[in-house]
């Protein structure tokens, strides 16, 4: 059967919560990972490169984010500034302690977890708003702490890092880093789609649900926050790895607050609780961001009225009227709209 | 029915989307025709229309394009016609750094690229020195100019304005004790470049006492509490780096709290004072900086190249942007006279990052088309000017006090301190 038939015939869990149902989604899933990983490398310009490894980071940190906001419901407003976390992390231990790469990052990664296990705490007592609140400080005192750091962090002039390197081959062309990051996009995507299938999954959704009701039935809610909370830090720990890797020099002005709405509009744009959304979310806005960049100058050469000061900020105007368009026709994001498309095409010719 | 229309605007957004991609590469240019044999060499621009620096940014296109623009009226580098493509960079060097790439995807590559952000120059530093493109920047710290690589920065650096700066605020001061100095600057790389222990030596050595350091964020809302601690300092002297959108912050706020002519403000030539004026109007009596440029009302007489790309530039631009019209445009100056010079010495078929590289380190006293002070690189030396105007606002005007020389205060530099 080329595609998934009408009706569910899934008997078993195993098989509910299979990534792919047919034998056709596993063809279609092995052509798009070659396609990806293969032929997009060897095919692709350096810039289209820059932009996917963008892209790459990118999505992980808003996996992590989704794992906690999506999915166990708190809402992170600091995001980037546990991404800085993670850079200067990965900057300090190559830099200044002569680390390789391989090992900084991991320890970078699980740093940033530990410094997102300790913003998690005020969770045991607050929710909701306040929690956000919580995270936004967050975001503030990393950065006053890295601005303040002195040599270690070389405070406003920033830190220059050491790129990933394998004996003498080191990595210094957009198509080494396309490997490097996109390998891990995927491997980090696979994890956290079976991470969330799991009974931490099953537990940070019950949680995200109803918190009153969750500890009835035995999940200790607070752990799970906190874990939460780890996770998503994680992912922005090997988020900001990998930029300090790919940038090699990273200053506080890499993550502004900005940045943590930023990333919270890739969930709302893709699909808050879904893995797949998430990546959805972070491709859209990437390439509209890209778009913008050609487009502004376009638009002042093709209409002489609109000139550079005219289309300044015009991503910033996209991109509020792109989150309000959503909210109101689609909050559950691109993610619901390729639900829906997919419905549709398996029982094609009657969709209704 | 709302399923359909959300359809609808998800389509026209894609749609729009793609028809801007199909038409991109075709834009982003300013050329003009020239014979059809002419070699092209692009300049790239990082002007920052996006973030803290948007406001005093926004015409940078206009001057920039402008400029190379009528270089190729001119014929200014004979048998070459010159492509200007500029991106957003945004205010923000994770996104320059996707502008850059972007900039090197052009066709052709290209030879120079100018920028105008400290944050983003540090950042740039060490790729271009991978991709052997060389830049042309206006923000300036050490790790820009130490050790030497591929930005050339066109100014003095910011620690020896401040030196220029204390220098000129001696001979002013009149009464029978140290002046009391204070840091009252942007808590970014551009605001805190010019705190080094060089310069704070100097400022020392010069007779004054330091008597505090206030930061205040890129975008201000409220700088009482740093004012207050500069007039419970007795400062008499403020010196920092911001552009006039967050001075003029300080200004109202010092303005409350009864501050205004109790200290004098000083900042190096990033603050456009003619926009500071239209900001707080007689507040900014009195605000003083280490500027690079000549004033507009001189153009028609000492640089009348920058008086014509003004006349010609086709958007109205407010009278204060016409001050900050020549600083971008100087760079872009230093970016056309290198790669004439690298023409001249490998033919114009052969001129590449390196070409202009080797041009930009053999600069000597050239000069911006009148527009500042003469520029000089060497082999070691990547900032371009040695001396500073001394520019006032006096009744809501600007004024050039004098020409000050900018004293060496680089780690090592001649002029620091011994300990």
């Amino acid at each position: 059967m080329s595609k998934r038939p009408s009706g569910n015939f899934e008997t078993s869990y195993a098989q509910d919560i299979a990534i792919c149902h047919t034998g056709f989604q596993q063809v279609v899933m092995a052509l798009f990972l070659v396609c990806l990983l293969i032929i997009v490398p060897l095919v692709s310009s350096p810039y289209i490169l820059s932009v996917f490894n963008i892209i790459g980071i990118t999505i992980i940190a808003a996996i992590g984010l989704n794992i906690l906001t999506g999915y166990a419901g708190q809402i992170n407003l600091g995001q980037a500034g546990f991404i800085a976390v993670g850079a200067y992390m990965c900057a300090i231990m190559t830099t200044h302690l002569h680390l390789s790469f391989w090992l900084a990052l991991p320890l970078a990664a699980i740093i940033t977890g530990l410094v997102g296990t300790l913003f998690a705490l005020p969770s045991l007592r607050v929710k909701g708003f306040y929690i956000a609140v919580t995270t936004l400080a967050a975001h503030m005192i990393i950065m006053w702490l890295i601005t303040h750091g002195g040599n270690v962090t070389g405070g406003v002039e920033g830190l220059a890092a050491d790129p990933p390197r394998f004996g003498d081959f080191i990595f210094n062309t957009e198509q080494h880093y396309y490997f490097l990051i996109i390998g891990l996009t995927v491997l980090l995507t696979y994890a956290a789609k079976n991470l969330v299938r799991t009974r931490f999954g099953r537990a940070i959704i019950a949680v995200r649900d109803n918190d009153l009701a969750a500890p009835f039935l035995g999940i200790n809610v607070f752990r799970y926050k906190v874990m939460a909370f780890f996770i998503c830090a994680f992912y922005a720990g090997v988020a900001g790895a990998l930029m300090a890797g790919y940038y090699k020099m990273i200053t506080v002005e890499y993550f502004p607050m900005l940045d943590s709405i930023w990333y919270i509009g890739y969930l709302i744009v893709g699909g808050a609780g879904s893995i797949v959304g998430t990546i959805f979310g972070v491709v859209f806005l990437k390439l509209l961001s890209q778009i913008v960049m050609w487009g502004g100058p376009l638009l002042g050469e093709v209409v002489p009225i609109f000139s550079a000061g005219a289309v300044s900020g015009l991503m910033q105007f996209t991109f509020g009227v792109i989150i309000i368009i959503f909210l109101i026709f689609e909050p559950r994001g691109l993610w619901h709209r390729w639900q829906i498309a997919l419905s549709s095409m398996r029982i094609w010719p009657f969709p209704y | 029915m709302k399923r359909n229309l959300f359809g609808l605007l998800l389509l026209a957004v894609v749609g729009g989307l793609i028809a801007s991609l199909a038409c991109a590469p075709a834009a982003t240019t300013t050329t003009t025709s020239q014979p059809a044999e002419n070699v092209v060499i692009t300049i790239g621009d990082l002007p920052n229309l996006t973030g803290a620096y948007a406001a005093t940014q926004s015409f940078y296109v206009e001057a920039n394009g402008g400029a190379v623009k009528l270089a190729n009226e001119k014929n200014y580098i004979p048998g070459v016609t010159l492509k200007y493509e500029w991106v957003d960079a945004a205010t923000d060097p994770a996104k320059a750094m996707t502008a850059y790439k972007k900039l090197l995807a052009a066709s052709p590559r290209p030879a120079v690229i100018i920028d105008h952000n400290t944050a983003i120059g540090i950042a740039l530093k060490k790729t271009v020195e991978v991709d052997k493109i060389p830049i042309v920047e206006g923000g300036c710290s050490n790790e820009i100019v130490i050790p030497p690589g591929w930005v050339f920065y066109y100014g003095s650096p910011y620690p020896c304005e401040a030196g220029a700066f204390v220098n000129w605020f001696k001979t002013q001061w009149k009464e029978n004790r140290a002046p009391r100095f204070a840091a009252l600057t942007w808590d970014i790389p551009y605001g805190r470049a010019w705190i080094t222990d060089e310069s704070l030596a100097y400022i020392k050595a010069q007779g004054f006492e330091i008597v505090g350091q206030e930061f205040i964020p890129a975008v201000p809302a409220d700088t009482t509490p740093q004012l207050l601690r500069i007039r419970e300092a007795k400062a008499d002297v403020c010196f920092g780096a911001m552009y006039p959108s967050a001075l003029a912050v300080v200004l109202k706020d010092a303005n409350k709290l009864g501050m205004i002519g109790t200290f004098t403000w000083g900042g190096v030539y990033a603050v456009n004072l003619a926009e500071l004026v239209d900001y707080v109007g007689p507040l900014a009596n009195g605000c003083t900086i280490t500027s690079t440029d000549i004033l507009p009302e001189m153009w028609p007489e000492k640089a009348p190249l920058i008086q014509e790309v003004w006349d010609k530039s086709g958007v109205k631009l407010t009278p204060a942007a016409k001050y900050g019209f020549a600083n971008p445009l100087e760079r872009v100056v230093i970016g056309m006279g290198a790669i004439k010079a690298a023409v001249e010495k490998v033919g114009a078929k052969n001129v590449d990052g390196q070409a202009v590289y080797n041009a930009l380190i053999q600069m000597r006293n050239f000069d911006p088309w009148g527009a500042g002070a003469p520029i000089s690189f060497s082999e070691t030396k990547r900032y371009g000017q040695d001396t500073v105007f001394i520019g006032q606002v006096k009744d809501e005007k600007l004024i050039i006090l004098d020409t000050a020389r900018v004293p060496d205060l680089l780690p090592g530099g001649k002029d620091v301190p011994a300990k």
